[in-house]
């Protein structure tokens, strides 16, 4: 066990590496003139090249590379072109909000797809099955940005419950700070609950024809303990493994759906650094998100061992 | 085509017309006629989503034979792909994109380096499960060479999960499209598809909601489509496959 | 005495993508107190579905039961859903034949027989806890506290189908079915089981039914046997009237097949009942061991044969009884 844990830690840095490698990469590899693109068209050739310089383009590739490797090791993910201010410092600010946004869309999605993938499951071919499986494949053939007008448009806009703009921080009081949260969350969390739903659908059907599952009939035991104590128990891995690679969906899908709902947070950072080609700004904010991905995945990975005793590394 | 006007044509004095007979779906704020310009879009998104399956489709041949082709190949391409399965999807497309000026090409080339790795991975494992079966090594023994086991034995089996990948492909890059034209980060403005016509709505969304739901409604239908055929595709061509996350 | 359990003209029959299979045709049979029936059968007899049957432990949407399963006098097949949980491992307890699928690979089995008392009855964890060590001590598992917080993987065979009887027997249970308890099992492991199952039947003095297609677990353990074959009982008695005195063909072919090891009642060698059972998709008219049995005639073709009694508690369904005792 401890030797694959630290197995596990020790693959950590060479797929950093490989990550920050394609995240610099790209830049180069793109076409374009990078320093061009961000003087903009009206610039002189010597404005261009002065960004040049002052990006370090001028250097040769892989010292570039190097001491941008050096740079983020030592937690230092450059300066913001248009800003002016280090990216490490202009995430930090704007981190509150989506670490917000993302948790609850986790909590709400998570608490929205288990139960309705077990009755789903439970009451499979049956009308309510079909409704849920219906639902699903529309939950996840719209765009989040669709989702988040709908929602906004029937709970704000047209019933007035909830709004749909901007951010309240937790220190502002708990219920405003939830209330700017609710359909946000919503929003990010319906398409990814969509998948997760089905997961837990198909687990669970696979789970619900297992011998200890008549067992636990047998013993008298009524459709809540049989579904969630004894089935969901040990349809619980996939589960757990949409799960952790879903928050990559949730990551991508929080840029957009910050810039639906207002919230000043990392995804608006991105835009604005999109609209400047603010290329070291995107750069710290997709390794940051890449990073945190990373990490989550092998916090699953360790998890299983807790889920399912069988498991042994 | 389908009774569609220009869809650039602008009116300053037909702006954020209701539908009506004239404009079926009305006009936007700068009295462009909302159902040319959707019609329109159909064409530009349906294409980026068919381009991205074709291309990711073959890249991820290509990478996923090569990956297992080979012990050594197979860690080293691997490893890349799973670099790039390490960046959530929606955040590599935008980072491609910022690096690149905008255009209907780099959209697509972004989208495809996105679903690569997908398919390749897809490929790779059907490729792996496949030199194990009798009748390759059948094949082998037989003394075929490796290009023409590759042809004649292998490539004929990937066939039918690459179409299933494809599908998933093509309803992955509509919605991928739309979501960095939404943000400003896809297709230039100027070309109206269907991101870039929500795009264009958005400011006025809550006062003119139809100008952001009903290409809303074209998109949804169409990857709804696109998603259901992949489902019927993969339960009706190999029922164990797994559901992708 | 009234029968514990009394199943009248049961009647199974499943939904499937061939159309309607009727697994299970007019079985009646009893059950006394503190008594133990066997039912006997080749796979395909439909005996285990019987079993599951007597507990309504068939897909309700995919099965039709009918006739009557009286338990206690209640009838357990028009029961309430909730009402018939209260019997499940309660009044009535199941062992199946699958130790390792049949326990819950991610509980602990301590908790795991915990849980069939406090499914029942108003105690605390800690009570049921202490409940479920007390059982693991009767059915003879040595270091029971460490075994308690075991998972079913760490277990040998014989001692996880040890935890499945633990916890059939958790609620003193008035009937408790057996399906194919030990065919699973090494033979050693075999023998222990039904010597804990003869020893917990005296002590307790539950009733048993038991589904077996193994004679010499019949031998073993079983008061009265019934034989099934195709979906229909052929031949019920009591064990001394089966084993000296079978009048069907099939339970003579059934004894023949047991391999007796230093067993006094047959020396000869294994004979086996050629053919198999027809499938239930099959709609036989007639006796449905015909294609089988060594004493067929026109009538075995045309006439189903109807249950008769040759002694009084001795019932035999065939044109061509056999009333002579195998030597």
């Amino acid at each position: 066990m401890l030797y694959y844990i630290v197995r596990r830690l020790l693959m950590l840095p060479p797929v950093m590496f490989i990550v920050a490698s394609i995240v610099f990469g790209l830049l180069y590899v793109t076409p374009g003139d990078p320093a061009a693109m961000i003087a903009g068209d009206q610039a002189t050739p010597e404005e261009v090249e002065r960004i040049r310089i002052s990006m370090g383009l001028d250097q040769p590739f892989y010292i570039r590379f190097g001491v941008w490797i050096w740079q983020v090791m030592n937690g230092d993910l450059g300066t913001s072109i248009f800003a002016n201010q280090p990216v490490v410092h202009m995430i930090g600010q704007r981190i509150g909000p989506t670490f917000s946004l993302l948790t609850l869309s986790l909590v709400v999605s998570v608490a929205i797809a288990i139960p309705v993938g077990v009755v789903a499951a439970w009451r499979r071919g049956r009308a309510i099955d079909r409704v849920i499986t219906s639902l699903t494949v529309l939950a996840f053939s719209l765009p989040v940005f669709v989702v988040g007008y709908l929602l906004a448009f029937s709970f704000s806009t047209t019933l007035g419950w909830l709004p749909a703009q901007g951010y309240v921080p937790l220190a502002d009081g708990f219920a405003p700070y939830i209330s700017h949260l609710l359909l946000p969350s919503l929003t990010l969390g319906l398409s990814y609950a969509a998948i997760l739903a089905r997961t837990t659908r198909a687990s669970m059907l696979d789970t619900l024809t297992q011998d200890y599952v008549r067992t636990a009939v047998a013993k008298g035991a009524g459709p809540r303990v049989i579904l969630y104590k004894h089935a969901l128990r040990n349809a619980s891995v996939p589960i757990v493994t949409i799960v952790s690679i879903g928050i990559a969906t949730l990551m991508g899908g929080s840029v957009i759906t910050e810039s639906v709902f207002s919230i000043p947070g990392i995804g608006r950072l991105t835009l604005d650094a999109i609209l400047h080609r603010d290329y070291p700004v995107i750069q710290g904010v997709v390794l940051l998100f890449s990073a945190s991905y990373v990490l989550i995945n092998l916090i699953t990975d360790l998890a299983y061992t807790v889920l399912d005793p069988r498991i042994r590394y | 085509m389908l009774g569609a006007v220009d869809p650039r044509a602008v009116s300053v004095t037909k702006r954020l017309r209701p539908p009506s007979a004239e404009f079926w779906f009305g006009t936007d704020a700068l009295g462009r006629d909302l159902y040319s310009r959707v019609v329109y879009g159909a064409r530009i998104s349906i294409g980026v989503s068919i381009s991205c399956a074709f291309l990711s489709c073959i890249g991820g041949t290509i990478i996923g034979m090569v990956s297992a082709s080979g012990k050594w190949a197979d860690s080293v391409v691997m490893r890349i792909m799973d670099g790039f399965m390490s960046i959530p999807a929606m955040l590599l497309a935008i980072a491609l994109m910022a690096a690149t000026r905008g255009s209907v090409g780099t959209v697509i080339v972004a989208i495809t380096i996105v679903e690569i790795p997908r398919v390749a991975r897809v490929i790779r494992g059907v490729m792996l499960a496949l030199r194990e079966l009798p009748f390759v090594e059948a094949a082998v023994a037989a003394g075929s060479t490796t290009p023409k086991i590759v042809i004649r034995h292998l490539l004929p089996a990937v066939v039918s999960p690459l179409t299933v990948q494809a599908t998933f492909v093509a309803s992955a890059a509509i919605i991928i499209e739309a979501s960095l034209s939404f943000i400003g980060a896809g297709t230039p403005p100027t070309i109206p598809s269907w991101g870039n016509i929500m795009a264009d709505g958005k400011t006025l969304w809550q006062v003119k909601p139809h100008l952001v739901f009903i290409p809303a409604v074209f998109l949804g239908v169409t990857v709804l489509g696109v998603n259901l055929l992949g489902d019927g595709l993969r339960d009706a061509l190999d029922p164990r496959m797994a559901e992708r996350p | 005495m009234n029968p514990v359990l009394e199943v009248h003209d049961l009647d199974v029959s499943f939904d499937t993508s061939v159309g309607s299979l009727r697994v299970v045709r007019g079985v009646s049979f009893s059950v006394g107190a503190a008594e133990t029936v066997a039912i006997v059968g080749e796979s395909g007899s439909g005996k285990s579905v019987t079993a599951l049957s007597l507990m309504r432990l068939h897909d309700p949407d995919k099965t039709k039961i009918s006739g009557s399963i009286k338990f206690k006098g209640t009838e357990l097949l028009t029961l309430p859903e909730a009402r018939m949980r209260t019997v499940r491992g309660n009044e009535i307890g199941m062992i199946f034949q699958e130790p390792m699928s049949s326990l819950n690979p991610l509980m602990p089995i301590g908790d795991q027989i915990a849980e069939a008392v406090l499914l029942h009855h108003d105690k605390s964890r800690a009570e049921a806890r202490r409940r479920a060590l007390d059982l693991l001590v009767q059915i003879g598992i040595a270091d029971p506290q460490r075994r308690m917080r075991e998972y079913p993987h760490q277990l040998s065979g014989g001692m996880r189908q040890r935890v499945m009887i633990a916890m059939a027997m958790a609620c003193d249970p008035e009937i408790l079915i057996a399906d194919e308890p030990t065919t699973a099992l090494d033979v050693t492991v075999q023998a222990q089981i039904l010597g804990l199952m003869r020893d917990l039947k005296t002590r307790t003095g539950s009733s048993i039914v038991i589904i077996t297609h193994d004679l010499g677990v019949v031998a073993e353990l079983a008061d009265r046997v019934v034989i099934m074959y195709a979906g229909v009982k052929v031949e019920e008695g009591t064990i001394a009237e089966i084993f000296s005195q079978p009048a069907h063909p099939y339970t003579v072919g059934l004894l023949g097949s047991i391999p007796s090891l230093g067993c006094s009642r047959s020396g000869g060698p294994l004979t086996e009942i050629p053919g198999q059972v027809p499938s239930p998709s099959r709609v036989a008219v007639g006796c449905s061991f015909a294609a089988r049995c060594g004493l067929t005639s026109s009538i075995c073709l045309e006439i189903e044969p109807r249950l008769e009694n040759v002694s009084p508690r001795h019932g035999v369904a065939c044109h061509h009884k056999i009333r002579t005792p195998v030597a």
